[in-house]
């Protein structure tokens, strides 16, 4: 009879909790140079840190037993969610979604090293709302845990302790930990499931800065002394359907000036596939808007 | 037809035009001619509205360039008188550029030794032309100086770096020369007098921190002199475009029909020319440099 039955009870639904995920949790070795952890999501689909696999050539993975090799099917780094696939399947049931975590509430964070499963036992340091990543990503919740962290549980499940699956942890600014929410990856994961990859927003125009002389700048209205044109348009894109013409300077796009690429490329992806962008442009010196349906950049 | 307009000029692209180079934009500068030779190697662009770098060209000799500079200049009759003033406070530099010069041109050639002395030069000579060096941070000052004044200023470097370059063309240096032979001095001086700036292309521009100065900021690998330098190949964009697209090396290789290394090989190469190591950074200075579609 244990002296202390309480803590005992306590030790044991740890571990029991921590044993349930554990089967799900895996070792991600990218170039034989990079280990870190990722997690089965559903059926053949393994999620880990893209930041960390984005470059790999090879990736392997190992849940129980031998190493296999990982097919990338994407690495999306805005979100920071990478899908491999594995072949040895495994389907998983469907999981309702978690309930947002409470900050000061208990979570273990679940890896698996080369020398076996590891988990640290930490808090929840804050909830926040939805939040943009600096590359553009939209991440559903902002998470931040209070743990002991390292590079090999990079990629780790985040759990609560009804044993949900709440995140992936990833390391943030100012060595904090903050995971990547379940509705994040799930997003992520379908998308990825139903394209076979995460199709990129592509519209088909080459852009070229000019540089503006004071006086012509002045006269365009611009803050920046570069404008983009349009340098080449691709055959069969959806600039050509538009049409957006050789020679088009670009200078907003749904209202905002295009100051640099990186503008546009922002609006693209917030707006996605499918959806159309209103381009103001300035074709033969005289402004005309051009709206253009955003596609799919070429795959294969 | 289309057109093109940009303040008082237009450029007109025919009909079956898929793109617009570099040199094409570059005609819609407001003072022509462009005059281009490649190597010594200068690349030559007129000042006012420019994008890229007009395409080095075939280089012609030196005799024929320098002919051309003379007619290029004696329509222009205000470049009659020529002196040129060689600023710097390096004596030894300045031996070394007035022998240079004494081979290259019949100037009329004077020194100057600080910023204040270079004022009161400028103030003296008709139709001055400075060249300063032996690095940016020395040729600074007597660069301020000329630009003040309305004189041309030559920056000719010991040892050239694309941030350096940057650096004088953005303070207004007319020409950046590496370590010039006299033909490329006598160009350059023919160019400036011209109102064209000039440009030298050094062995291995482009790389980054091998020739950079300790603690220079290479973050202009992605500008117009880089891509006209070291353009990408037609397969290095295409391998890009499909890293754009979220495919792996495999899948590259796949598709392409050849071996994995191939990409790999491409790879390399291309993320040398964009001075970047990742995949991710790649195709953004790609798409900023123009050479892959957004």
């Amino acid at each position: 009879m244990s002296a202390y039955p309480s803590l005992k009870q306590w030790n044991t639904e740890r571990a029991a909790l921590l044993a349930s995920i554990v089967p799900r949790v895996g070792l991600v070795v990218a170039d034989k140079r990079r280990a870190l952890s990722g997690v089965r999501w559903r059926g053949d689909l393994v999620v880990t840190a893209a930041e960390a696999i984005a470059d790999a050539e090879r990736i392997s993975v190992r849940f129980e037993a031998q190493d296999v090799d990982a097919e990338v099917l994407a690495a999306d780094l805005s979100t920071d969610v990478a899908v491999l696939r594995i072949p040895t399947a495994g389907p998983l049931k469907e999981e309702t979604p978690p309930p947002t975590p409470r900050i000061g509430e208990a979570i273990a964070i679940v890896g698996r090293e080369p020398r076996g499963a590891a988990a640290v036992w930490g808090s929840v340091r804050l909830v926040g709302p939805a939040w943009k990543s600096r590359r553009g990503g939209d991440i559903a919740q902002r998470l931040e845990f209070d743990v002991h962290f390292d590079s090999l549980l990079e990629g780790g499940a985040v759990i609560d302790v009804q044993g949900s699956l709440i995140a992936m942890a990833v390391p943030g600014p100012s060595r904090r930990v903050i995971g990547i929410p379940a509705a994040t990856i799930d997003q992520v994961v379908t998308r990825v499931e139903r394209h076979g990859h995460l199709p990129q927003p592509y519209i088909g125009v080459r852009l070229q800065p000019l540089w503006l002389d004071e006086p012509t700048r002045t006269q365009l209205g611009r803050t920046g002394r570069r404008i983009p044109v349009v340098s080449g348009i691709d055959a069969g894109s959806p600039a050509v359907q538009a049409p957006l013409e050789l020679g088009d300077l670009l200078l907003r796009v749904d209202g905002s000036p295009i100051e640099t690429t990186e503008t546009l490329l922002q609006r693209m992806s917030a707006v996605g596939p499918g959806n159309t962008i209103a381009l103001e442009v300035l074709r033969a010196g005289k402004p005309a808007i051009v709206n253009v349906t955003v596609g799919e950049r070429p795959h294969a | 037809m289309r057109t093109l307009t940009i303040g008082p000029r237009t450029l007109t692209i025919g009909p079956r035009a898929r793109n617009i180079g570099p040199r094409t934009l570059a005609t819609l500068a407001i003072r022509p001619p462009v005059l281009v030779a490649r190597s010594c190697a200068l690349a030559i662009r007129p000042p006012g509205i420019m994008a890229g770098w007009s395409a080095l060209a075939t280089c012609p000799p030196a005799s024929v360039v320098r002919s051309r500079a003379l007619a290029i200049r004696s329509r222009r009759p205000q470049c009659r008188a020529v002196n040129t003033i060689v600023a710097a406070s390096l004596e030894s530099f300045r031996a070394r550029v007035r022998e240079r010069l004494l081979e290259a041109v019949a100037d009329e050639i004077s020194t100057a030794e600080t910023p204040p002395a270079l004022s009161s030069a400028l103030a003296d000579s008709h139709n001055p032309v400075v060249i300063t060096g032996d690095d940016w941070p020395a040729s600074r000052p007597f660069v301020r100086v000329a630009v003040e004044a309305g004189a041309p200023a030559i920056v000719w470097l010991d040892r050239w770096s694309l941030a350096s370059a940057e650096k004088a063309l953005a303070a207004g240096a007319r020409a950046i020369l590496a370590a010039p032979s006299a033909a490329a001095v006598a160009l350059a001086l023919s160019a400036v007098r011209a109102g064209l700036i000039v440009m030298t292309e050094a062995p291995g521009a482009g790389r980054r921190a091998r020739d950079s100065a300790p603690g220079d900021p290479d973050e202009t690998s992605d500008s117009e002199l880089s891509t006209a330098l070291r353009p990408l190949t037609n397969r290095e964009r295409q391998i890009l475009s499909l890293i754009a697209a979220g495919t792996s090396n495999k899948g590259i290789a796949r598709s392409l029909g050849v071996s994995a290394n191939t990409v790999k090989f491409h790879l390399s190469a291309a993320f040398e020319k964009l001075n970047v190591t990742r995949r991710a950074e790649a195709v953004a200075a790609a798409i900023r440099r123009g050479e892959l579609s957004l």
